[in-house]
């Protein structure tokens, strides 16, 4: 008996410590992604692909002095832009005549969106090279899979270009294997340096509605007095904020979970009680939300994330009781379900 | 508006209230409508320091909401054929009045598909759990927003009209690649070509619905 479980021990130790470990060089060429398009300025076009319905857009990235400004441009159709300026997001929406501005918050660091490869990350996906060389938009270039070990989040095949490490292309999928869409670059300079007037949207908004929170959100430092009780695994809370939102008549919550790579923001507000309230799972590209009525309060859990997990954290968000209980730790959550 | 309620919506704002505080005016703020007023205006005193064209904001928008809520109940988008099309009053009520700028996501999208034989949502988390492998997201129509019928019977463009908002908003705090997936998402006609019921309509309803308060629920 005791060697079956020795050697069961040993086995197992075997298996799951390599697993676990991951591939130091697959995360190197991670972080070297993360460095390419935090610090290179480029431009190129690129096709985005889901399930039913393909678009072209362009892509415009600058980064100066450490700010990155962006715009991206929808070719086909519709001719809708966003624009990541300093301190803004400003969408304009040609075909609906109107444009939305969301405030960038002051730290435009943002080190909680900046994802870490390291190796808590192996807990939660698989991160490995694939040994052959592959091409793609005509490149020598490094493919790496980024695989989820649950259903809660989404997995990332990658083409990194060999020379700079910028992604070529991209497939988001499921646990299942099955690819969500694709963002596949048909073009794509590097350049030493952008002028600032190519971030500029080519259409100007006049006579759209224009439609902004002028409130310049902040951090905050206060208690949050919502939490999420049942987090899916690797799941913590990174930020939170108080902010107006463009729809919303007070002042929402912000609560903003990530597992390192994935991110899902919680939006808590009061529930205007003159209108029904929101219920249900609604969908817009990779996005997942899901809101809740909960207490008087409209729960809405939004992310690129599968339905479930936007669902699962949706379900377990709480109001904290009395002030003598504190929030249960949110580093220590347990696993779901 | 007294002072202390202008020092707490300031503090509010700076994430710097204590949460008793926090709650009474938020309760606060769904009663009174010129304190929700004030917010617009708080909003309108940024647009006029960047010397911007601002949102004009008419009088009486909350008097207006609960007008337009009782003249068009929350069953008042019409389902047909699986699609629900937005009455006029009711994209009247999410258009923006005040500063604070009001669902840019019903000029994004006017038009929910709904799916009738969706789970309900707890059946959903439960299928999910049983069933490791499915993939919820294979069998949801990428383009537009879906939302599954549930029990309580809610307009299912209440979701839509925010969505947009929602998912700008998290997209600051997506990581690089995440965030070009989900702005691409932004960016995606939603391919409705329900030109009739976009925001920027006109038609009479609308202007007989923001011209008076209307019957009051």
């Amino acid at each position: 008996m005791f060697a079956i479980r020795y050697c069961l021990l040993v086995i197992c130790c075997v298996v799951v410590a390599p697993a676990r470990a991951g591939d130091p060089e697959a995360r190197e060429w991670l972080e070297r992604m993360s460095r390419a398009l935090a610090t290179q300025n480029y431009e190129g076009r690129f096709f985005h692909l889901s399930q039913s319905r393909s678009e072209t857009m362009r892509i415009v990235h600058r980064v100066d002095r450490g700010k990155i400004t962006e715009k991206l441009v929808s070719l086909d159709g519709s001719g809708r832009e966003i624009v990541r300026n300093e301190s803004e997001v400003i969408c304009y929406l040609p075909d609906k005549r109107v444009v939305l501005v969301e405030k960038r918050t002051d730290n435009n660091q943002l080190l909680s969106a900046v994802p870490v490869y390291n190796e808590g990350l192996e807990a939660l996906y698989s991160i490995e090279r694939s040994g052959r060389v592959v091409k793609a938009l005509g490149r020598r270039t490094q493919l790496i899979l980024v695989q989820p070990r649950d259903q809660y989040r989404y997995g990332y095949k990658l083409w990194l270009d060999q020379e700079t490490a910028m992604p070529l292309k991209s497939q988001l999928y499921d646990a299942n294997g099955n690819v969500i869409e694709q963002i596949l670059f048909a073009e794509l300079n590097l350049r030493d340096r952008i002028p600032a007037d190519e971030i500029k949207a080519s259409v100007s908004g006049e006579g759209y509605k224009w439609l902004r929170q002028d409130a310049q959100p902040r951090m905050a430092n206060t208690v949050i007095g919502w939490n999420v009780t049942r987090l899916p695994a690797g799941f913590r809370l990174t930020t939170w904020r108080m902010q107006i939102i463009a729809g919303s008549a007070a002042p929402v919550r912000h609560l903003v979970y990530s597992d390192g790579l994935a991110s899902v923001s919680v939006f808590i507000e009061p529930r205007d009680m003159q209108s029904a309230p929101m219920h249900g799972l609604a969908k817009m590209g990779a996005a997942f939300a899901f809101s809740r009525d909960l207490d008087g309060h409209q729960v809405t859990a939004v992310g690129e994330v599968p339905a479930a997990t936007v669902e699962a954290i949706a379900a377990s968000v709480m109001r904290e009781g009395s002030k003598e209980r504190p929030p249960a730790p949110l580093s220590s959550s347990p696993p779901p379900y | 508006m007294t002072d202390p309620v202008k020092e707490q919506l300031s503090a509010c704002l700076d994430g710097e209230l204590a949460e008793g505080e926090l709650d009474l005016l938020l309760k606060r703020l769904q009663r009174d409508p010129d304190l929700r007023r004030s917010l617009g205006g708080y909003a309108q005193v940024g647009e006029a320091m960047r010397n911007q064209r601002p949102v004009v904001a008419s009088a009486g928008f909350a008097a207006r909401i609960s007008a337009a809520v009782a003249a068009e109940p929350a069953s008042a988008g019409k389902v047909s054929n699986g699609i629900m099309r937005m009455s006029p009053a009711a994209l009247r009520w999410l258009r923006p009045v005040t500063g604070v700028a009001i669902a840019a996501g019903v000029a994004a999208v006017a038009v929910v598909s709904l799916q009738p034989t969706a789970l309900e949502p707890a059946q959903q988390i439960a299928a999910n759990q049983n069933v490791p492998a499915a993939a919820p997201v294979a069998e949801l129509p990428a383009p537009s927003y879906t939302v599954p019928t549930n029990t309580s019977g809610s307009p299912a463009f209440v979701p839509a009209a925010r969505l947009t908002n929602y998912v700008v908003a998290h997209s600051e705090y997506s990581s690089p690649l995440y965030r070009r997936t989900v702005l691409s998402g932004v960016l995606s006609d939603d391919d409705t070509g329900q030109g009739d019921i976009e925001a920027t309509s006109d038609d009479d309803s609308v202007v007989k619905v923001s011209g008076s308060t209307g019957p009051q629920p």
